[in-house]
């Protein structure tokens, strides 16, 4: 019993939940001012992990880190604005353009590996140079606290702000106004003088760059390795946080938390001679029941036909 | 005073969308300080000057004078800062988010790169008081009845220092209640130095509350009038009256037994909002029921019930040939021989990118004699599409095309076509003749009277007022989702008709 709480609520556990929300989180307060911007966007897989190879890159060639978080910074940027020439200069279908994105995203960048490393499946490297832990002494004398919230890299710690400053701009700006009224009724924003091609713009360059962050986050927290599919999933879990909160940065970060709370347990728990298959399940259960409890009043019954009028 | 004469002024405005003239050489002058109504029914061109005075659209041609001075407009901020502003129809509301944020977006008072939410109140705070508005500013705009978020919207656009404000059917959404709420409050803007221009097709309202009136039709003026010197009448036959394109000769019709009974029939839509109140009526055998009415009055909501597209409400009752189907599903409904021609050619009538044989059997597929087995029988689909191209006249290349290769007048004909030649017992017909050739339009009519020869039952929902008076045996009236039966309707001049469509009353002998 003892062991269990221990697991449940122990200073490993949420240690790893606090890490492991990182990119998250910061792919999902990115996303989420995209989100209010009304235009769809599931090319998450695609920016983290194009971001997490060239922040593997950078560091590789740099020895900096910091370098290697502006590759990919870069890197989200630069897709991002793909992303937006085809869905708001061309109209394609934002759904297909993701799909798309993710694949390519998946192809391009195990091609690179192979061409540039010159290895199949995973690089790893010591020359790729890690964010070093930052200790910050005030929370030293704290013993939970210390343990959980000290000595991690500072993306975690940017992570954390992001999501407050996030909220700051969303609900306390004109700009955050305004790009919220886009997703409610783009036509009122537009009576309401707002430039909604320029909004939606900038809500895609904020995502690019966040998601950037995230990406960067993967290879360069203490590994030291790119791998092929590296980001694997988190990008959706990304994008279920957003449309669960409805683009809200506090609750998407809750709901990464979440996520990351589940994948935590796994590697605490493997050890405890549960099959890993089963445990890897776990984020995506989650996100299943998220998504469920989240649209339970939407429950309806019968068809709803809508015709033109 | 002033040193112009009207405070707008929109000259030889012109503005078409592919084959529709939505504006034709449109000119509209409003006095400062007045109400002017701007008056037609909806697609007579109204909602398209009122875009383009905001500049959410540009015109093709023409020129925009305000206080005197010629102006041109870039973006709808423009329009703003001319003080123009508008309260639409369907609200600009910003659903979740609270009253004070509704109002200021787009304006903010700004304390750095903060919105400063105090100088904000204030201001908006400032305007309720003066024009005696009393809102919850930090209610979210969800939870507000219609007539206090129609009041956001007036709110929102004093807050844009707005001089001319117009005012999109802003009735229509009201309780009679509010109606009055509303108008006591243009009253007062007015009073405060404002011009008001209010569209509407209310004819009452228009009498009571406006100082100049523009009657539109069909994209052109009709009349330019002073409130005091005109009445309903005139009014509605400038905005209803017909035109008269081709004359048939119909003859007398043979009344048989009841064919399809609607009574108490409410039908709400898919927003909930009630769009038939309490419809009841009669078609008998060989009888073609007219159903006149200004666009969006309930007739929509009123076929798709009966036809099946959607449920009415529980203590309503819709009797087809003696059998109750206001349960029964489409396909039953089809099978005891209802036939449907809707109003959405393409989008519910066809498939437009099916072919031309698989469009003439839809709907009776299951029904009629194309099944062999599980598969179909294209001796008899064969047969029976150039049946109904032969009889119908329908000019086509061949049966295998797509229906979309088809002009408008020979896909209405291919639908007429296959809705006529089974059999039925009740015809719906939905604005059978809207936006098709002239030949096309008289072939359907007789077409149409012919159904009703040979005993069929006609229920006709016509928006062009002409096809109705011509075609009908009996016409109905419906207004604002009621139903309207006058005792004697063929005696009913145009402008008699048309007024009732407009909410007005006729009695039995016609006053």
């Amino acid at each position: 019993m003892m062991t269990m709480l221990g697991i449940l609520f122990g200073s490993v556990t949420w240690s790893a939940t606090f890490r492991l929300s990182t990119p998250i989180i910061l792919t999902s307060v990115g996303g989420s001012f995209n989100k209010h911007t009304g235009v769809f966007c599931i090319a998450f897989e695609c920016f983290m992990l194009s971001a997490a190879f060239f922040a593997a890159w950078g560091s590789y060639l740099t020895g900096s880190p910091y370098m290697g978080t502006l590759f990919a910074i870069l890197a989200g940027l630069l897709l991002a604005a793909i992303f937006g020439m085809f869905v708001l200069n061309f109209k394609a279908n934002p759904m297909i353009v993701s799909i798309a994105m993710n694949f390519g995203a998946w192809a391009v960048t195990t091609l690179l590996l192979t061409e540039i490393f010159g290895v199949r499946g995973y690089f790893h490297s010591p020359k790729i140079v890690n964010f070093s832990p930052i200790d910050i002494p005030v929370l030293r004398e704290i013993p939970y606290i210390n343990e959980v919230l000290n000595n991690q890299i500072i993306l975690v710690y940017i992570a954390y702000i992001s999501v407050v400053v996030g909220t700051i701009i969303m609900y306390k700006t004109p700009f955050g106004l305004r790009l919220r009224t886009i997703g409610i009724n783009e036509i009122g924003a537009q009576t309401a003088g707002v430039n909604i091609l320029k909004y939606k713009w900038i809500g895609l360059a904020i995502m690019g760059i966040m998601s950037g962050l995230g990406g960067a986050y993967l290879p360069l927290s203490g590994l030291s390795m790119f791998s092929e599919n590296m980001s694997s999933g988190r990008g959706f879990l990304a994008f279920a946080a957003i449309l669960v909160s409805k683009g809200n940065p506090v609750k998407a970060a809750l709901i990464s938390i979440l996520f990351a709370y589940t994948n935590a347990l796994t590697f605490t728990l493997t050890s405890y001679g549960i099959p890993s298959q089963l445990l890897q399940m776990f984020p995506f259960i989650a996100v299943i029941i998220v998504l469920m409890i989240g649209n339970l009043r939407n429950l309806s019954l019968t068809p709803v036909i809508e015709a033109s009028e | 005073m002033n040193s112009y004469e009207y405070i707008l002024e929109m000259r030889n405005i012109n503005k078409r969308f592919k084959n529709l003239v939505a504006n034709d050489n449109i000119t509209f002058r409003v006095r400062p300080g007045t109400v002017h109504a701007l008056i037609g029914e909806n697609g007579a061109g109204k909602s398209t000057l009122m875009n383009i005075l905001t500049n959410i659209q540009t015109p093709d041609s023409g020129e925009i004078y305000i206080r005197g001075e010629l102006v041109e407009f870039k973006n709808p901020l423009d329009a703003v800062r001319h003080g123009i502003g508008m309260v639409y129809q369907e609200f600009m509301t910003f659903q979740g988010m609270s009253v004070l944020d509704n109002i200021i977006v787009g304006f903010e008072q700004k304390n750095g790169m903060f919105i400063d939410y105090k100088e904000s109140r204030r201001k908006v705070e400032e305007i309720c008081k003066k024009y005696n508005f009393n809102i919850p500013l930090d209610a979210l705009v969800n939870d507000l009845p219609i007539a206090t978020l129609q009041q956001v919207e007036i709110i929102k656009v004093l807050y844009r220092n707005a001089d001319i404000i117009i005012l999109d059917e802003p009735t229509s959404v009201l309780t009679p209640q509010g109606v009055q709420g509303l108008l006591d409050a243009i009253r007062f803007l007015v009073k405060q130095g404002k011009t008001v221009i209010f569209i509407t097709h209310k004819l009452k309202e228009v009498l009571e509350i406006s100082d100049d009136i523009t009657i539109l039709k069909n994209g052109r003026v009709t009349g330019v009038l002073s409130a005091k010197e005109t009445n309903e009448l005139e009014l509605a036959r400038l905005m209803v009256g017909r035109e008269v394109m081709l004359q048939i000769n119909k003859p007398q019709c043979k009344t048989g037994d009841v064919v399809l009974i609607v009574s108490n029939l409410k039908v709400k839509d898919s927003a909930g909002v009630i769009r038939v109140k309490n419809a009841s009526f009669k078609v008998h055998a060989g009888e073609i029921v007219g159903i006149s009415g200004i666009a969006v009055s309930g007739q929509k909501a009123l076929v798709e019930a009966i036809v099946g597209l959607s449920t009415a409400e529980k203590h309503g009752e819709i009797i087809f040939c003696g059998r109750n189907i206001t349960d029964e599903t489409i396909a039953n409904r089809r099978k005891m021989g209802m036939g449907y021609i809707a109003q959405d050619r393409t989008g519910i009538g066809s498939n437009k990118e099916g072919t031309i044989w698989e469009n003439a059997i839809m709907g009776y597929h299951r029904v009629k004699g194309f099944k062999r087995k599980h598969l179909l029988d294209f001796n008899d689909i064969n047969a029976f599409t150039n049946k109904i191209i032969d009889e119908y006249a329908v000019k086509t290349q061949g049966i295998g095309d797509k229906i979309k290769t088809l002009s408008g007048g020979n896909i209405q004909k291919l639908i007429a076509g296959r809705e006529f030649l089974q059999n039925q017992k009740l015809l719906i017909i939905e604005d059978p003749t809207r936006g098709i050739d002239v030949g096309s339009v008289e072939f359907i009519w007789n077409r149409i009277i012919q159904m009703a020869q040979v005993g069929v039952a006609v229920l006709l929902i016509s928006h062009d007022l002409n096809e109705v008076m011509q075609l009908s045996d009996r016409i109905l009236v419906m207004y604002n989702g009621s139903i309207i039966e006058h005792p004697n309707s063929k005696v009913l001049t145009e402008e008699q008709i048309g007024l009732m469509m407009l909410g007005g009353v006729i009695d039995e002998v016609g006053n």
